[in-house]
């Protein structure tokens, strides 16, 4: 249960990632 | 100047390397980063310029002497970050031009493109990893196949890695720490590093300029320009952001992670302690801990002592200050040192004491009302009497409930009084003035423990009989006054009514009925209290709360544990870590028993991944040991157990409660001394045939059941009773 939990946040903090990622992807094209 | 020659080979080399690291930063300061003088120059040019406006403007005509430069762009040609132009004009139109794009479906697919990219090349390095691996696998399980029993035998592989361990490792770990110790006491050095660094940062040139602007704004009011200044900040922070390169922003984010999931976890801890409290403060004088064995009782009452003895500081300090203002010219500090004198010559050492000495103090002022005979207090200027609007307050009556409290606050021994022992570690300050005290439980330095650790009191049941006495003239029996005391296995002691039915008030040992413990039980407020509050808490655990006597029962809440949670961390954002600790941790487990099996010789594969679990599990552990914590459900009813029951939950949190604080087998000592007379252990004992008991087997039971069973069957004569 412990890793599922763990799992399913680690799955979060790299959507998070990719969304912060994202607005600087779109400040690299301004 | 050879004397100059020889001082200098007597210098530390060290001063060398670090002067030599010095000079390397201020090259990188000057050569790296020219432009930072020329703008720690123009800062200091507006600051000067802003002040001189701010005053002109306040004292003088206007500000219209001086022109404020705080506004103008630098001559320096420093780029900026994030699209700050120095047009606000211009930014606008970019930010415009960024959300258009944000919501493109052209860019979109361009980062998903991006992302691809980026899974195609780890997919790439996985494509090279993983057979690498699966190689690394079966050359490790080829250790497991080659079973032998050389005891400690290390290969050549393992030989080399300790050699190199002990000549390369071990000295350079050793000089790094020397050198951090050297600069530690050199303190110059970090100083100039820091202010080198600082500077060429422009850390500096930004604090200047805030000053400089906050002084051009409070006299402008010009808001306008806050777009300008925006801009300066991020030219400025480009030289850092620019110079350190991703991989050590990323470590700086992890640091800076590190310290905010640590300071959450602190505060949540710190919370649990603040909810824990408030349960304590809402039971009774007296209560009782209940539940199965192994439900953490011993080590919830020692949590819960812990907190009260916190709390009766805290009280007694937030009762000082009440009393202080009752008369604020009165100089408490000499009464104070008054204190402290008579308590090293023992002439105060409880609270009747204290109030014994006050009243002696109060007879000599009645006889000769001088100033001296009241601590140096005006008392003709500001008067001797407070009204309070309920009441009126002799200054002798605040002086004795402030020479009580203060006793309570500052002896430095614990306040708690207990059957077993508990480690106490609060600190007190004290520089000769109003000591403090520091008793955070969640910060504490684990090697430093033993320094300044103390224990709570040997409890001697004596004291809290009020009848009669195991000792007679026993020195403590009159000691007990107020304290936090703490029972285990109280029913053990006191009994209940059916186990003492045999025990009469009248008898000439002292036993539970005539020794008047009850007694002290309901009026141990009496003697506890100062300024009306009780600094007295007992508190007890047992196994059910029918094993202690219904007279004293009937006076507590009874604490029922019901069900304690698992480990939890109060620590955020660990999951990674938590993640990879169960991955290697249960691999390592598996593969190290399988080799420890098979073989007792030592391999570099299985030495280095021991090494890195050894050093992940110490980091994994410690995290768990600061900030984890486990809820316990308890349950509230009163001590007839005919009222409403309450649940509501208690949290142990490890730091505390787990830090030598008591030894769960507190008793031991007497079962090592009854084991040690034994000359048998479980080894030696017999063993059944068969998984079936035969007649003697059973026999050698000494069974009261089955002798009586065995008794019957052969139609022996049963054993007299007493009847």
């Amino acid at each position: 249960m412990k890793i599922v939990k763990n799992v399913i946040k680690l799955l979060i903090a790299i959507l998070i990632a990719l969304i912060i990622g994202y607005f600087f992807y779109v400040g690299g094209k301004v | 100047m050879t004397g100059f020659l020889r001082r200098l080979k007597r210098l530390n080399y060290r001063h060398y390397i670090a002067i030599g690291i010095t000079l390397g930063f201020i090259a990188i300061a000057v050569f790296r980063f020219p432009y930072a003088f020329t703008r720690l120059l123009e800062s200091i040019r507006d600051f000067g310029l802003s002040i001189a406006y701010y005053f002109d403007e306040l004292f003088n005509n206007g500000g219209k002497a001086f022109n404020p430069t705080v506004n103008e762009v630098s001559k320096v040609s420093l780029p900026s970050m994030l699209g700050i132009t120095d047009s606000y004009d211009d930014f606008k139109l970019k930010w415009q031009t960024y959300w258009t794009f944000f919501t493109n479906e052209t860019i979109f697919n361009g980062y998903m493109q991006e992302i691809s990219n980026v899974l195609y090349e780890i997919a790439k390095w996985l494509l090279i990893l993983l057979p690498l691996l699966i190689l690394f696998y079966l050359l490790f399980k080829r250790y497991f196949d080659n079973q032998n029993n050389k005891y400690n035998v290390d290969s050549k592989a393992v030989k080399g890695f300790r050699w190199l361990e002990t000549n390369v490792y071990l000295p350079v770990n050793r000089f790094i720490r020397q050198f951090l110790d050297f600069l530690n006491k050199y303190k110059a050095y970090k100083i100039i590093w820091i202010v080198t660094w600082v500077y060429a940062f422009n850390f500096i040139t930004i604090l200047i300029e805030a000053f400089a602007y906050y002084f051009y704004l409070v006299a402008s009011f010009d808001l306008l320009h806050i777009y300008r200044q925006v801009y300066k900040l991020s030219v400025d922070l480009s030289a850092v952001v620019e110079f350190i390169p991703l991989w050590g922003w990323l470590i700086i984010a992890y640091i800076i992670l590190c310290i905010i999931r640590k300071n959450i976890a602190i505060s949540r801890l710190n919370h649990f302690e603040r909810r824990n409290r408030g349960f304590i403060n809402e039971r009774p004088i007296v209560y009782m801990l209940c539940g199965t064995m192994g439900t953490k009782k011993t080590t919830t009452i020692t949590d819960m002592a812990l907190s009260q003895e916190v709390m009766f500081r805290n009280k007694a300090f937030e009762r000082i200050l009440e009393n202080d203002i009752k008369f604020p010219y009165f100089p408490w500090i000499v009464l104070e040192n008054e204190v402290k004198r008579c308590m090293e010559y023992h002439e105060i050492y409880n609270l009747a004491t204290c109030r014994k000495y006050v009243a002696k103090k109060k007879s000599r002022w009645l006889k000769s009302k001088r100033r001296d005979k009241i601590f140096n207090y005006e008392f003709e200027k500001y008067g001797i009497k407070h009204n309070d609007k309920l009441k009126i307050e002799d200054v002798w009556d605040v002086i004795e409930n402030y020479v009580q409290l203060y006793f309570i606050y500052i002896i430095e021994s614990s306040l708690l009084i207990s059957n077993y022992a508990i480690r106490t570690d609060n600190l007190l300050a004290d520089i000769g003035n109003f000591p403090m005290w520091n008793t955070g439980f969640f910060k504490r330095d684990s090697r430093l423990i033993d320094a300044y650790s103390r224990h709570s009191h040997i409890l001697d049941f004596d004291s809290l009989r009020l009848g009669r006495k195991l000792i007679e003239n026993n020195k403590y029996a009159d000691s007990f006054e107020f304290g936090v005391v703490v029972l285990t296995e109280i029913g053990k002691e006191r009994g209940n009514n059916l186990e003492l039915m045999e025990k009469k008030k009248k008898d000439d040992l002292p036993n539970q009925k005539n020794d008047l413990f009850n007694y002290w039980l309901k009026m141990v407020r009496h003697s506890a209290t100062v300024d009306n509050f009780p600094f007295v808490k007992v508190i007890t655990d047992e196994q059910r709360p029918a094993s202690w006597g219904a007279d004293a029962r009937d006076l507590c809440d009874i604490v029922t544990i019901v069900t304690n949670s698992e480990q939890m961390l109060a620590m955020p954002f660990f999951f990674v870590s938590e993640l990879l600790h169960s991955f290697f941790f249960s691999k390592f487990e598996e593969l190290y028993y399988t080799y420890r099996y098979n073989r007792s010789d030592n391999t570099l594969p299985m030495y280095l991944f021991k090494i890195f679990i050894a050093k992940f599990h110490k980091f994994y552990q410690g995290k768990y040991n600061l900030y984890g914590y486990s809820v316990s459900k308890v349950k509230v009813e009163a001590g007839t157990q005919d009222g409403k029951k309450k649940y509501s939950n208690y949290y142990l949190s490890n730091k505390k409660i787990y830090s030598k604080r008591f030894s769960t087998d507190c008793f031991s000592d007497y079962f090592m001394a009854k084991s040690l007379r034994s000359n048998y252990g479980i080894n030696d004992l017999p063993e059944y045939e068969t998984e079936k008991a035969n007649i003697n087997e059973l026999l050698e039971q000494n069974s009261y059941f089955m002798n009586d069973l065995l008794l019957g069957l052969f139609n022996l004569p049963q054993p007299p009773t007493d009847d």
